[in-house]
């Protein structure tokens, strides 16, 4: 009796679900776990801002399984409001950094970046980076610096970094518009071991000349930027050498 | 003589109206300063933020919190403080906005939770007894308002606004910093360069 009405069940199933659909219902199914399962391998790893002299750019790390065909797509906004900005020129991109310098140029904002990215087809959700303001989290370059030999002194010019700002005319701003900064500079007396540099001016100076130096005696010199409102240098120029006259 | 007579006539005529109205014109600008002394008391030496290491405990507790504030949303300190607020009393603003989150968020938070938050609390609190003498002028609702809508945006968002609060301690120390001290280095004009002259 019972084998019976399952045998009807059965063949009104087959009747009514033919074997194709059936087949179909089960590749979706297996499909849609793929993708997720796709989604989430493909996400974009480590978002982060990196700023040097305020030229922000977005960073990020291809998801685990990103090989093959990918690209990414990415998206700003200041921090509070609701609506995110698609960046039109890492729209389908396949490298794996964004300028957004010109995006975050209020530099006492906070920002957030955020990229998604797309592979055969399936997209990844969204990786957001923590909160960025420019103002206080760009690294400095040192100064550049010109060194010119003078008698028993050296004489250096620095010049601060420049922003990537630019004035109405269309001259850069440098950054000592952005900062009180202070120029540090070093001697380093001996020159194989560049560990023993000595302290040889502090200051806001542009020009600096060293005295009391040996004729004929090979000098080195580097120079570095320091912030004092955030207790932060910046990493230290090439070493320069000359001989004073 | 009637050179002599036109000239004199000239100068009676420059005594009697001109001069009344030179000098009602010169008690004019000491009695604007009387209608707005709050820009006197509400105004804070540079020094209290030259400190990096106040600022840097700041930023650094403010970074803490944020990891588990996901939110990009809501933000508590910003812009929509200034509504309708003069420029000269955005010092008395952003001194009862401290005031707030001093008193209302950073004091009954668990210390163990987040290191040196009492530290940095007592440094707000400086700066906010510093500016007591520190008067708004003009209308107190637009203030009261925004200032309201803050508070409840933090009442809102229940234990995640407080440590949103916190996560904006860095918004809040240079929001702070831009109102009550003179204002900071702007995107420039020609003086930038012989600024820095000593």
């Amino acid at each position: 009796m019972l084998s019976v009405h399952a045998a009807v069940l059965l063949t009104l199933l087959i009747k009514h679900y033919p074997l194709y659909l059936l087949i179909n219902l089960l590749w979706t199914g297996a499909t849609v776990s793929g993708h997720r399962e796709l989604q989430r391998l493909i996400k974009p790893l480590k978002v982060e801002f990196h700023a040097l002299n305020l030229n922000s750019t977005l960073h990020w790390q291809p998801g685990s399984d990103a090989a093959g065909d990918i690209t990414y797509f990415v998206q700003y906004k200041v921090y509070g409001q609701n609506l995110w900005k698609n960046k039109e020129e890492c729209w389908g991109i396949r490298e794996v950094f964004c300028d957004l310098t010109h995006e975050t140029s209020d530099i006492r904002e906070p920002y957030y970046g955020r990229v998604k990215s797309v592979s055969a087809g399936v997209h990844s959700d969204w990786n957001t980076s923590s909160r960025f303001t420019p103002w206080r989290e760009t690294k400095i370059g040192p100064p550049s610096l010109k060194v010119t030999p003078r008698n028993k002194s050296i004489q250096l010019k620095l010049r601060a970094p420049n922003s990537p700002y630019k004035r109405r005319r269309g001259s850069k701003i440098p950054m000592t518009n952005y900062y009180d900064l202070l120029y540090r500079v070093f001697l380093i007396s001996n020159m194989l071991d560049e560990k023993q540099k000595i302290l040889m001016y502090e200051g806001t100076d542009k020009v600096v000349k060293i005295e009391d130096l040996k004729s004929e005696v090979s000098y080195c010199i580097v120079v570095e930027t320091y912030l004092p409102m955030l207790d932060r240098s910046s990493a230290c120029s090439s070493k320069i050498c000359t001989v004073p006259l | 003589l009637q050179n002599w007579m036109r000239c004199s006539l000239a100068w009676i005529f420059f005594c009697c109206c001109c001069l009344p109205l030179l000098l009602l014109a010169l008690p004019m600008p000491p009695k604007r300063a009387g209608v707005a002394p709050a820009s006197d008391s509400c105004r804070l030496r540079k020094i209290n933020f030259q400190q990096a290491y106040i600022r840097n405990r700041t930023y650094t507790l403010a970074k803490l919190a944020r990891l588990s504030d996901q939110d990009t949303d809501n933000r508590l300190i910003g812009q929509q403080l200034y509504i309708n607020v003069q420029e000269t009393n955005r010092c008395y603003v952003m001194k009862k906005v401290v005031k707030i989150i001093v008193d209302e968020v950073l004091l009954p938070a668990p210390k163990n939770y987040y290191p040196h938050i009492h530290e940095v609390a007592q440094f707000l609190a400086a700066l906010t007894t510093e500016l007591s003498g520190c008067k708004f002028s003009g209308h107190r609702e637009h203030i009261e308002r925004n200032l309201e809508q803050m508070r409840d945006k933090i009442k809102q968002l229940g234990q995640s606004g407080k440590n949103k609060a916190i996560g904006e301690l860095d918004l809040l120390f240079d929001y702070m910093e831009n109102a009550c001290t003179e204002a900071p280095k702007r995107t420039v004009t020609a003086k930038g360069g012989n600024k820095k002259k000593n």
